[in-house]
């Protein structure tokens, strides 16, 4: 257009002062915009210059608004919105857009207008297209690898979205720092669209573990937009190792009637704590034993900075594995044992077991079952005596400790393995059990209640075990026998129930209890009354050792001698006084020749007393210990009661002051120790090498607010003098003394005609013991008082092997002792109550004390005697003493109770029998009834 | 740093986390049956023979078990038939008792005035004992309860009277400043490191499948969790998997199978013989189970709900302690954390503030397996403010008279009542008409933190037939 020219109507000069053509009148706007339309991105074309020129010859004056009022955000006009346009000339205005201020996403296209001179009819249309660039947005802000480890990858995903209106452009991706960062995949030149989020996979890959943490970061730059981004990344790498020692189990030659123990360790040799979740087997036979259920297993890193706690352990864990091939055929089998890490691969510790099916043993052997050690003994041709001891698995010597330590709910110890772990896990231990049998006390261990019989069961079978390896090392052809035969000992006092109980106890161990043959033998015995008895399983403490010193003295000192003693009208007469750590017996036995040849031995008084075993003596002993301590630590209020009270005041206490679980094992671990430094300080007695005693402090407590305090220091004691340990035993000392002249009034002995006395236990070994016995002998040589301590320990075992040899005819004819039914003599009378005055009923003696036994008494029931129901009820006692009355006599006990049914028949035949293991056995009119057996009730003792 | 006591008490099994003032965590642990544990199950036990006895009086019963101490709950419980499930007399045909926090959230404990009057003393003195291990743990390691914070995670459905007797508990131990965390949020937190982000919390409660979306955000030194809507898939918790498991390996579902599979898969001790073992699981649930059992199909359509298909998603809960069913679940985002790492995320948390912030709508129950919304988040009073919602409803079915109905409101994100919290009930007996009014009077707290209400139930001509109050904790900031 000419600038001079009307664009409507095209009339040539216009007039130059005006806005109006003069022509046609209509607007003539003389300020020229270029470009009229503007398109402004952020971060990439933020800013533009527009032209504004003035073709009128004089000032113009120009402002730039938006039509609608409304501004689009960050937008800017430089020098201004307000211009001045001198004539002809041109203005420059640079429009730029504040990418900070855009909102993301924006795009907006809007009109401004340029005014000239205030009057909204003269302006000029600028659009401006204003759009955000592209505005890239991380959604991840860091990329947190957490535990990676060593060897493998963990992928994180970077997440970058675009928020602004055109597409971004990715110019590279790449991870700065180690060199373990690694972006997967290549994203040089991706675009990512408007509102559009990418996906950038992270791999943190560590080749070998570093232990702190690593940093590093991943950069993204951009081809249309300034800023690059960084993100920041960071991992701590672990090394996983866990091993499994041993990798392999392998049981070779498993016997089938046993079980097999083996301890597995995990061992944890990375560097971080490993969650073990579960340990499992995948065979029945196999059973897993742990003391935690889901543990953590630190690493060797952390053991040193973290505490552990019962389910938190350093480095390793050591669980148990046990096989129990008593089902499986002989042969191979193979299971496997899985260790389970929380979110690792399981590990497997495959099991191999070879399982070998035993020659059944055709002698038997000698079980001494004692209250605080056990000893067998088995047939041996190595041995000039022709038996060998079974030796402890620890501490190789005979004497077998009567303790059983509970390892876990599957496994056991007993021997010195179990007394060594004893003081430090009384909760799990039992002691002095044959102690307890026949009474009614149960034990609950891992929460399942065992009685008496089932834990000695568990004792005698560990100890048939250690004879069964016993043999199989003498067999010489590597031979595994199976031992179903024992002669097993109780002390000559021992009560029905006593006996029940152990019976019951070598049933639950797999011995044969040859209940049939002992049924056999008593019927022969009833009809050739005189015979040698050739069955059951159990004999007499005092029987065995008198076997055993007999065979003894005829190998080793005047056998002549002996013969011709034994060839006296009146025979040899023999004392035993058998002081074990439960119970003292003294029998006295007498030997003569028998018809048709060979030797006969008889027990001519039996009697014993249950409640001064040598375990008395350690509490005597222990109560003096403490008296003293009491005494030297003056300003400490010494709780004696806690050590010397007997164990169901201890109890009771616990129950009282609600001592918590944790208390009452460490009162008992105390107890415990306290027992094995007063049994010590017996033994220095015994050996006259008495030193000064240290009480540690921590045996020394009393309760405060139910904790246990200890003393402030320890005590040291001075030996005992000789008349104090005098005073200790005097009731002890009373008591044996009256025991064996009782023994020798019953068997009807003088004291001077007893040529041997034969001492078995560990008692004897006391000075005060020893003499108090041979007082009543003042006229027996020395060399008659039989103390040699090679003998009194396992001689009982050793006669219980002898007698079951002698039996099987393994002996020379001319060698053989024959236990003489005649000389079996019961220590009680047995009876039943009366019934003339059901509230104080009576004892009414049916089996004498002192008879021999086997025996039968039957007893007739007249049909007053009935009552009207047809049923007879009788009670069943034993009794030590000699008074009738029931109620309130510690001597007299009830054995049990039967119901006849005597179905109208007029009265009723009851038998009674004692067979040859001592246990009664009632018949009704011939027909065997079943005893409801009762319990003992238990004195107060010590013992737990 | 204070020492803090974590328990856990959401799932099937009780846990607990002793943070040391040094930062050392200690999993609190017990020795039973002489092993040592850190899961105990949760579950009380029910010999149903006891109630054969003419004698046993219910409510007597109960009433002695409200008067006993952690020390001897169980023991007196015993005699009425109540045993945790390694008491040796927990028989094979003992039933389970549903959880404390379970029965004092349901309705008809807020509803029915004897059972209302005695279960929180019955539930206190029971979570008294179940708890007793964990805060006996706490004193023999010599940390008296007030120096130590107490922190409980709980479902999220778990009703403000239940929270009131745990709060009561922890006080009555010496413990002060209870803070309760929902499950899902302290499943959650082991994303707290990578917020800003979303999450989909997958768990299972006895019956039912639960399903949360979770936003984590907040600044550099505060996180901030929220849920902003959940959903719940009936028929497809604890109860289905185990029966679904028990079928696949040829037994049938019962008591006893649960408890063996909760023996597995926690290590808590039953007294029942233990046969179960993952490798059996493993054989059995094998690909042709997974492909019979495929959950993904039932998933989806929530998921799609929730958006949380892409969502990193995390499994809590016993259940998914078993490879196949987590597999079933399962996506390469999949979070399946060891049962005690719900507590090992809170610890983590716990080391700086946190906020989890409000979410859900108050809702009404409408009986028909829906949970409408009566009022969103945003319209609630402003802090400090009080307002008042009408809204009338018309009754479908049986409106005779006399036919009884159980108003129920609850606070939620979830559209099955199941889901959601029920903050109060209203037991009624219809008299015929076809509509009644609900009016809600809700006072919200300066803080924000806290709605107060009370429920009106109104039937023409404009009755008020039925009230009751609640109150809900809306945030909760540490």
């Amino acid at each position: 257009m000419n600038r001079n020219e009307c664009r409507h109507c095209h009339q040539w000069e216009p007039n130059p002062d005006d806005t109006y053509c003069s022509g046609c009148g209509r607007l003539l706007l003389l300020l020229e915009l270029d470009p009229p339309r503007v398109t402004l991105i952020s971060t990439i074309a933020p800013s533009k210059e527009l032209r504004l020129r003035n073709d009128s010859p004089r000032l113009m004056r120009v402002s730039i608004e938006p039509r609608d009022g409304v501004t689009v955000p960050g937008v800017i006009f430089d020098p201004g919105t307000a211009l001045e346009i001198v004539p002809h000339a041109e203005l420059r205005v640079r429009v730029t857009v504040d990418a900070q201020r855009l909102p993301p996403g924006f795009q907006h296209v809007a009109e401004y207008v340029c005014i000239v001179d205030g009057d909204a009819r003269k302006q000029r249309v600028l659009t401006l297209d204003v759009r955000s660039g592209p505005m890239p947005k991380l959604l991840t802000a860091t990329l947190d690898f957490e535990h990676v480890e060593e060897g493998k990858s963990v992928e994180r995903t970077l997440q970058l979205t675009n928020l602004g209106s055109t597409p971004l452009r990715i110019k590279s991706v790449r991870a700065e720092g180690p060199p373990q960062l690694r972006v997967d995949g290549e994203y040089g030149d991706r675009l990512v669209r408007k509102g559009e989020t990418l996906s950038i996979p992270i791999l943190w890959q560590t080749a070998s573990h570093e232990s702190a943490v690593q940093e590093a970061a991943v950069r993204i730059d951009f081809a249309n937009h300034p800023d690059g981004m960084v993100v920041k990344a960071m991992a701590q790498t672990f090394r996983y190792r866990l091993l499994l020692e041993p990798s392999f189990l392998r049981f070779s030659q498993a016997l089938s009637k046993r079980s097999y123990t083996s301890s597995v360790r995990v061992e944890n040799q990375g560097t971080a704590d490993v969650e073990i979740t579960s340990i499992e087997s995948d065979s029945s036979w196999m059973t897993i034993v742990t003391r935690a259920a889901r543990f953590t297993l630190l690493s060797p890193e952390s053991t040193v900075t973290r505490t552990t706690s019962p389910t938190t352990f350093p480095r390793a864990f050591e669980f148990k594995v046990v096989c129990s091939p008593r089902d499986l055929p002989e042969g191979k089998h193979r299971g496997a044992v899985t260790v389970r890490p929380h979110g690792q691969d399981p590990l497997l510790l495959p099991v191999e077991l070879t399982v070998v099916k035993p020659r059944e043993y055709g002698d038997y052997i000698g079980i001494d079952f004692g209250t605080t050690n056990s000893v067998v003994a088995v047939r041996s041709d190595r041995d000039k005596s022709g038996l060998a001891l079974v030796r402890d698995g620890m501490s190789g010597k005979e004497l077998i400790p009567s303790v059983l330590v509970f390892d876990d709910p599957e496994s056991y110890k007993i021997g010195e393995a179990a007394r060594n772990e004893a003081d430090t896990a009384p909760d799990r231990t039992v002691r002095s059990i044959k102690r307890v049998m026949g009474y009614e006390r149960t034990r609950t261990f891992f929460d399942r209640s065992y009685s008496a019989a089932e834990l000695a069961s568990l004792i005698i079978l560990r100890l048939v075990q250690l004879a069964e390896e016993r043999l199989h090392a003498d067999s010489g052809n590597g031979a595994y026998y199976s031992v179903r035969k024992a002669i097993i000992t109780v002390p000559a006092n021992f009560h029905d129930l006593q006996i029940r109980d152990v019976l019951e106890a070598c049933a639950a161990a797999g011995l044969d209890t040859q209940e049939e043959r002992a049924q056999r033998a008593e019927a022969r015995q009833n009809d050739s009354p005189g015979a040698t008895i050739n069955a059951g399983i159990i004999l007499d403490e005092p029987s065995a050792a008198a076997l055993y010193y007999l065979d003894f003295l005829r190998r080793t000192r005047s056998s002549a001698g002996i013969t011709e003693a034994i060839a006296r009208a009146q025979g040899l007469k023999m004392l035993v006084f058998d002081y074990g750590g439960g119970t003292l017996d003294v029998a006295v036995a007498g030997v003569t020749q028998v018809s048709g040849g060979g030797t006969g031995l008889r027990i001519l008084a039996n009697l014993g007393d249950n409640g001064v075993g040598g375990d008395e003596i350690d509490v005597l002993v222990m109560k003096e210990l403490l008296r003293r301590c009491k005494h030297e630590l003056s300003k400490f209020d010494l709780d004696t009661t806690l050590v010397a009270g007997t164990f169901s005041d201890f109890e009771r206490r616990r129950e009282v002051e609600g001592w918590s679980d944790d208390v009452r094992r460490d009162l008992l671990r105390v107890r415990a120790q306290w027992k094995d430094l007063a049994e010590q300080a017996k033994i220095r007695i015994a050996e006259k090498k008495q030193t000064a005693i240290d009480v540690r402090p921590d045996l020394l407590v009393r309760i405060t607010r139910g904790r246990i305090e200890q003393a402030p220091r320890g005590v040291k004691i001075q030996p005992l003098s000789a008349d104090v340990v005098n005073n200790l035993l005097q009731p002890v000392l009373a008591r044996c003394e009256e025991l064996i002249r009782s023994a020798l009034a019953l068997a009807g002995v003088r004291p001077d005609e007893v040529d041997y006395i034969l001492h078995t236990g560990r008692q004897s070994l006391l000075p005060q013991i020893r003499t108090c016995v041979r007082e009543v002998f003042p006229d027996l040589e020395d060399s008659r008082d039989l103390l040699e301590e090679e003998h009194l320990k396992v001689c009982v075992a050793k006669g219980a092997a002898l007698y079951g040899a002698m039996r099987e005819r393994l002996v020379a004819p001319s060698a053989r002792v024959l236990l003489l039914s005649d000389g079996r003599r019961l220590p009680h009378s047995y009876g039943v109550e009366t019934f003339t005055n059901p509230v104080e009923p009576e004892f009414d003696e049916v089996i004498e004390r002192g008879a021999q036994y086997p025996i039968e008494r039957t007893k007739h029931y007249p049909p007053e005697m009935i009552p009207a129901s047809g049923y007879l009820h009788l009670k069943f006692y034993q009794n030590t003493g000699t008074g009738r009355s029931i109620v309130g006599n510690p001597h007299v006990s009830l054995i049990g109770q039967i119901s006849i049914d005597t179905a109208g028949r007029a009265g009723c035949e009851v038998t009674f029998a004692i067979g040859v293991n001592r246990t009664l056995r009632v018949f009704a009119n011939g027909s065997p009834v079943t005893i409801e057996p009762a319990r003992l009730h238990e004195a107060e003792s010590w013992m737990g | 740093m204070r020492p803090q006591l974590i328990i856990e008490c959401g799932g099937r099994v009780l846990s607990a986390l002793l943070v040391t003032a040094d930062g050392e965590l200690v999993p609190c642990s017990q020795e039973i049956r002489q092993v040592a544990t850190r899961y105990v199950s949760a579950d009380v036990l029910f010999e149903p023979r006891v109630i054969q006895d003419r004698d046993f009086i219910w409510r007597d019963a109960l009433e002695t078990l409200s008067k006993s101490s952690a020390a001897d709950f169980f023991q007196r419980a015993r005699r009425i038939g109540l045993r945790r499930p390694w008491d040796a007399q927990a028989s094979v045909g003992a039933l389970q008792l549903r959880s404390p926090w379970t029965v004092l959230s349901s309705p008809a404990a807020l509803t029915d005035r004897v059972a209302g009057s005695i279960l929180p003393g019955v539930g206190l003195a029971l979570l008294d004992a179940l708890l007793d291990a964990a805060f006996a743990f706490v004193t023999e390691r010599g940390y008296l309860p007030g120096d130590v914070d107490p922190v409980i995670v709980l479902p999220a459905q778990t009703g403000s009277r239940a929270r009131l007797v745990v709060r009561k508990l922890v006080r009555r131990r010496g413990f002060r400043g209870l803070t309760i965390v929902r499950r899902e949020i302290a499943a959650a937190m082991s994303l707290a490191n990578r917020r800003p982000c979303t999450c989909i919390v997958v768990e299972t409660s006895e019956t039912d499948l639960h399903l949360y979306r979770v936003e984590i955000d907040g600044d550099a030194r505060r996180p901030r969790f929220r849920t902003t809507v959940s959903a719940t898939i009936p028929g497809l918790g604890w109860n289905h998997w185990s029966a679904q498991i028990a079928w696949a390996l040829g037994t049938s579902p019962s008591a006893a199978f649960e408890r063996s599979l909760t023996t597995l898969l926690s290590g808590s001790p039953d007294s029942l013989p233990q046969s179960l073992t993952h490798g059996v699981l493993q054989r059995v649930l094998d690909a042709t189970w997974m492909s019979a059992h495929s959950v993904r199909e039932r998933l989806q359509e929530h998921l799609d709900r929730l958006g949380g298909e892409k969502l990193p998603m995390i499994l809590a809960g016993e259940i998914f302690m078993i490879d196949a069913v987590r597999r079933l679940f399962g996506s390469s985002t999949t979070v399946a954390p060891a049962i005690d790492h719900l507590l090992r995320n809170v610890a983590a948390a716990m080391r700086s503030p946190f906020l989890v912030a409000a979410g859900g709508s108050l809702r009404v129950n409408t009986l028909h397996g829906e949970a409408v919304e009566l009022l969103a988040f945003p319209q609630l009073p402003a802090p400090g403010e009080a307002g008042l919602v009408d809204s009338d409803f018309r009754l479908g079915g049986d409106c005779a008279a006399g036919t009884p109905l159980l108003v129920q409101l609850q606070w939620g994100a979830d559209q099955a009542p199941e889901g959601n919290t029920t903050l109060c009930a209203v037991p009624l007996e219809l008299r015929g008409q076809e509509h009644l009014r609900l009016s809600v009077h809700l006072r919200r707290t300066n803080s924000g933190r806290r709605l107060n209400g009370t429920l009106e139930v109104r039937m023409p001509p404009d009755v008020v037939v039925g009230r009751a109050r609640f109150a809900e904790e809306l945030e909760m900031e540490r």
